[in-house]
């Protein structure tokens, strides 16, 4: 963890201090803020919240959510899903993996990409479908995976 | 409350409002499996084994977890119910190691149990095992996850019950897994105590202890009780062809429920470690031979008599650990008051319990624990001062934890501040050392300042104007020249003393073995009851000291100044009763304590000693003068389980049985009376202690049995009627119905409350303690083959930034000096001390803490200080680099 990254958390433990009640708020702003849930933070974070380091890992691991290894700047969220999966999003996949050189949960050396995929993102009318951060992409082929990479280059 | 009315079974049925339907069933006689439900944890629903059948609704519900409400028809056995319970139980199987035939949970596992119960037989799932890797490194406990049903029961005791927080869920779905902090393994943890609570509570063969000497399913167990420290938990030895193949927590009517610690579930492998001694040996020069019970018992009795014959009994002491039974102090104290006529009898406890037990007894009536353990959890503010009950005194360690965690008390920690305790305090003070007296006198006078004091307690107790005037100059701002404790953090712990808030103050050997300990548990004694908090439910004073039995050799007049019964033997009338029950005479010398023995020892006042199963070597202060005081001796016989260092000095040494090896009570600190009952025979021709008395004072000539329970609830009235019914003596709350003086009173210092200068030669205060794997000495537990695995060599703690400014790193090697003596220990470094401060254990490296230590006897409670003093460090320098 960098010396920013702790002033950080500490800042954000602050604000939640004694609030037994206020831990999933905190490791969604911590998520938000350091891009992950750094090791280190879950004792300090029990400490300030009367919770055993252990519940507090507990409920990171249980939320998608949350991370405990940095991810890239942009994650991407492939569907896996049933419509997404007839209408070829394993190719879309696997287009991804050849172009960004991981493979599914892994993050590129740069913390540019990380790579994931979902059950379902909901969007079956416009299967096959993936999502960057909070941005939806649909009708996908494998052309169009290059077009949309080279925007976040 | 109305009461509630529903139909079970075909049964009508009522139960009180927030009962669950499995509750009720049971109490009925019907029987629903359970998994993840366990009567000590709070319901938790996760395996809907216990499913039953609404009928009106057609609904199923989780019986555990599901309230009654009026009107409800239940069926537990429909057919529908029993659909749903084959289903869960052969999901859980699919998932499930076939390995059944070599598990060690055997026949008790409750998952095959259920199966069993059910009629599943072959599954015809398709069985996909996750299988993690077993994790088997550490001495106790074998975690094999692939086994795990997710029942979430270690979770929950380990939360609830002995709120050490080790594990939690990890994960989701088929990944999920109770884990530790990064998923290490348990040794990895910094939380878990190997307790085995976990272990306990298991439904299935996921947690199973490790070390296990045989593997069979044990053919019959025996109630007995922790011989460890004298919390008194409850305990079944299972036994298998003459061997305990494993401890297990005795649950029904105990202390401790399921919460044992790792002493007494792992740690008990000592009695059949190796070395027990197990012939009688008489020295021979340099040697000990092996001889009969009959040539070693005629000489020792000819020897004893000799002595008595030309010096009188007083030459002659006799002392014994804190680890004897009830009925085995009785006797031994009449045979040697009686017999040796001397009253030289004590038990090395004094050195830690003398002044508890005198002050207690001199401001309320009774040397003992006021309350039970179990309400020290309803404690309003619980404080501990001068000891970790996470390490000496483990049940009373969990109390406190529920009590802070589950019901809101406030935990406030005075010189006690490297306990794991303090992860759940409040308040930490560390006031200066040698000034904890002011601080107490401080605080006693700011809740009379701000009427933070219960006024109509106060009433029945003698000498308040003199506490008044005796704190009267203890400003907050002289309390801080003095310890240092600012007046901002005095006013903090003032103001957690609600009036009505019951106070429970936890003390232990940092407070009775400092200076001045007498005053120090007195000036405790009047913050209780200036609070109001004796008599009262959830609060108390709690003195955590001692061995396994001190209290019930106190009880059983095992000390010079009192007969049986906690009655003074300088009261004539007192002592002709119990002369005229014995039909012998009782020596009206004031006996010598412990340490004073081992003077007279020194200055031949004393020639011979008898020594039951201590080894005043190790445990005692000075260790050189007491080598020199007990090689000085005409007779020394010694009866022990191993050889040690002192009947390396003996000219006889008996064997002596464990407590698993014999029958008698044990009196635990919170005045419970239990019986300890015999599992296995004793090695070789070993004896308890009571039977080598008996014989030995029939070999001097006088016949003497050993006490029976009757004799003694005839003898000692405060045990009648406890002894077999494993109850309290003097009742659950010792002060209940009023003090048995009447009136208690507060005990005022006949001295001033000043601040003692200290030789700034030596720069840093080193605590001398226990290790939770270790109690007090390790005089048993260093014999236990899977706590010594724990232990490690002998070293000293000390803080990163004192390391730092000395240069000094992990396995660096110092001389320790004190004023007295030095010791050389390898340095070990630890986060958590304050600077300043080193730890020394008492248990590891031959034990040579001693050494530091002169004999200061105590002139009020004849203890001696060995808890802490002021030291210096050099480096030892290789001498070869």
């Amino acid at each position: 963890m960098s010396p920013a990254d702790q002033d950080r958390l500490e800042r954000i433990i602050d604000q939640h201090r004694g609030q037994r009640w206020g831990l999933i708020p905190l490791l969604q702003q911590v998520q938000e803020e350091l891009g992950y849930i750094p090791e280190e933070g879950i004792r300090p974070i029990a400490n300030a919240l009367y919770l055993f380091p252990s519940q507090v890992q507990g409920v990171i691991t249980f939320y998608a959510q949350f991370s405990l290894v940095p991810k890239g700047k942009y994650v991407i969220r492939v569907c896996r899903g049933t419509a997404c999966h007839v209408k070829g999003g394993r190719s879309i996949l696997q287009t991804l993996k050849r172009q960004l050189g991981i493979e599914e949960g892994e993050t590129t050396p740069d913390y540019k990409f990380t790579l994931e995929t979902v059950a379902c993102l909901g969007a079956c009318f416009l299967a096959p479908t993936m999502m960057i951060n909070r941005v939806y992409y649909g009708r996908l082929s494998p052309p169009k995976i290059n077009t949309i990479l080279r925007e976040y280059e | 409350l109305k009461a509630i009315t529903v139909t079970i079974d075909d049964r009508e049925v009522s139960g009180r409002p927030g009962t669950t339907i499995l509750e009720l069933a049971q109490e009925m006689g019907i029987k629903i499996p359970t998994l993840c439900h366990h009567p000590q944890l709070t319901p938790f629903g996760a395996c809907r084994i216990c499913l039953v059948e609404e009928e009106n609704r057609g609904a199923l519900l989780a019986s555990c977890v599901t309230v009654i409400a009026p009107g409800m028809v239940i069926n537990t056995y429909s057919p529908k119910v029993l659909e749903a319970r084959r289903v869960i139980i052969k999901l859980m199987l699919a998932s499930h190691p076939e390995s059944c035939l070599v598990c060690e949970k055997g026949n008790r596992c409750q998952l095959r149990q259920i199966a069993a119960d059910l009629g599943i037989g072959v599954l015809d799932y398709y069985k996909i095992p996750h299988y993690w890797d077993i994790e088997e490194v550490n001495p106790f406990i074998v975690r094999d996850l692939s086994k795990c049903i997710l029942c979430g029961r270690c979770i929950r005791a380990d939360h609830e019950l002995v709120v050490q927080g080790a594990i939690d869920y990890q994960g989701r779905g088929f990944n999920s897994l109770p884990a530790t902090l990064f998923d290490g393994p348990l040794e990895s943890s910094t939380e878990c105590t190997f307790c085995g609570t976990c272990v306990t509570v298991c439904p299935t063969g996921a947690l199973q202890e490790k070390g296990r000497r045989t593997l069979t399913t044990p053919k019959r167990r025996v109630a007995t009780v922790c011989p460890y420290c004298p919390d008194g938990c409850a305990l079944w030895l299972e036994v298998s062809d003459g061997e305990v193949v494993r401890v297990n927590p005795r649950v029904e009517g105990s202390a401790s429920g399921v919460t044992i610690c790792v002493r007494g579930h792992y740690g008990l492998d000592f009695i059949q470690g190796r070395g027990r001694l197990t012939h009688p040996l008489i020295r021979d020069g340099e040697e000990l031979r092996e001889v009969s019970w009959e040539e070693a018992l005629g000489y020792v009795a000819q020897s004893l008599l000799k002595i008595k014959g030309d010096q009188g009994g007083e030459a002659i002491g006799v002392l014994a650990s804190g680890g004897l039974t009830n009925e085995e102090y009785y006797t031994i104290q009449r045979w040697a008051r009686t017999v040796l006529k001397t009253n030289n009898i004590d038990t090395s406890t004094r050195l830690s319990t003398a002044p508890s037990q005198m002050a207690l007894r001199d401001a309320l009536g009774y040397g003992a624990m006021t309350s039970p353990i179990r309400d020290l959890e309803e404690s309003g503010v619980m404080m501990v001062i001068g000891a970790d009950p996470t390490i000496s005194h483990p049940l009373i360690g969990y109390a406190i934890k529920r009590g802070v965690t589950h019901k809101g008390g406030k935990l406030i920690m005075i010189d006690s501040l490297d306990s794991d305790l303090k992860r759940f305090s409040h308040l930490l003070l560390s006031p200066r050392k040698g000034t904890e007296l002011i601080l107490l006198y401080g605080m006693i006078h700011q809740l009379i300042e701000q009427g933070r004091w219960d006024q109509r307690f106060v009433k029945k107790i003698e000498d308040f104007e003199g506490l008044c005037t005796y704190v009267q100059e203890l400003s907050p701002d002289k309390v801080e020249e003095l310890t240092g404790i600012s007046p901002d953090l005095l006013m903090d712990v003032i103001s957690l003393f609600d009036p009505g808030k019951r106070v429970g103050i936890i003390f232990g050997k940092g407070v009775t073995q400092a200076k001045n300990p007498y005053y120090l548990v007195a000036a405790l004694v009047n913050l209780a009851l200036v609070t109001g908090s004796i008599g009262r439910e959830g609060g108390g004073i709690y003195p955590i000291l001692g061995e396994a039995n001190f209290q019930g050799a106190w009880d059983m007049g095992f000390v010079p100044e009192l007969l049986p019964g906690h009655l003074d033997i300088d009261d004539a009338p007192v002592r002709e009763e119990f002369e005229r029950n014995w039909g012998e005479a009782i020596p009206i010398e004031r006996g010598h304590t412990a340490l004073e023995m081992i003077e007279a020892a020194k200055e031949k006042r004393i020639r011979g000693m008898v020594i039951f199963e201590e080894d005043p070597l190790t445990a005692f202060p000075a260790q050189e003068m007491v080598e020199k005081a007990l090689r000085t001796l005409d007779f020394l016989v010694v009866s022990d389980l191993w050889p040690s260092p002192t009947t390396k000095l003996a000219h006889v040494v008996f064997p002596a049985a464990s407590f698993a090896e014999k029958e008698g009570s044990f009196t635990s600190v919170e005045r419970r009376v239990q019986r300890i009952q015999r599992g296995i025979n004793p090695p070789g021709k070993a004896l308890p202690a009571g039977a080598i008395c008996s014989r030995l004072s029939e070999a001097m000539g006088f016949p003497l049995s050993l006490a029976t329970p009757e004799e003694i609830a005839q003898s000692v009235p405060l045990y009648r009627g406890v002894v077999e019914g494993g109850g309290f003596w003097g009742g659950r709350n010792l002060y209940a119905s009023g003090f048995p003086k009447k009136k208690a009173r507060f005990i005022i210092p006949d001295m001033p409350l000043i601040r003692e200068g200290r030789e700034d030669e030596y720069p840093f205060y080193l605590n001398v303690g226990a290790l939770l794997v270790h109690q007090g000495c390790g005089r048993d537990s260093i014999h236990s083959p899977r706590l010594a695995q724990m232990g490690g060599e002998g070293y000293v703690e000390m803080n990163l930034h004192d390391a730092e400014t000395m240069d000094l790193c992990n396995g660096d090697e110092v001389f320790i000096r004190s004023s007295h003596g030095e010791l050389r220990r390898e340095v070990r470094i630890r986060a958590d001390l304050p600077a300043g401060e080193l730890f020394l254990p008492w248990a590891l490296n031959e034990r040579g803490w001693g050494r530091l230590f002169p004999l200061a006897i105590d002139p009020i409670t004849k203890a001696s200080p060995s808890k802490g003093c002021w030291v210096k460090l050099e480096e030892v320098k290789d001498v070869a680099g």
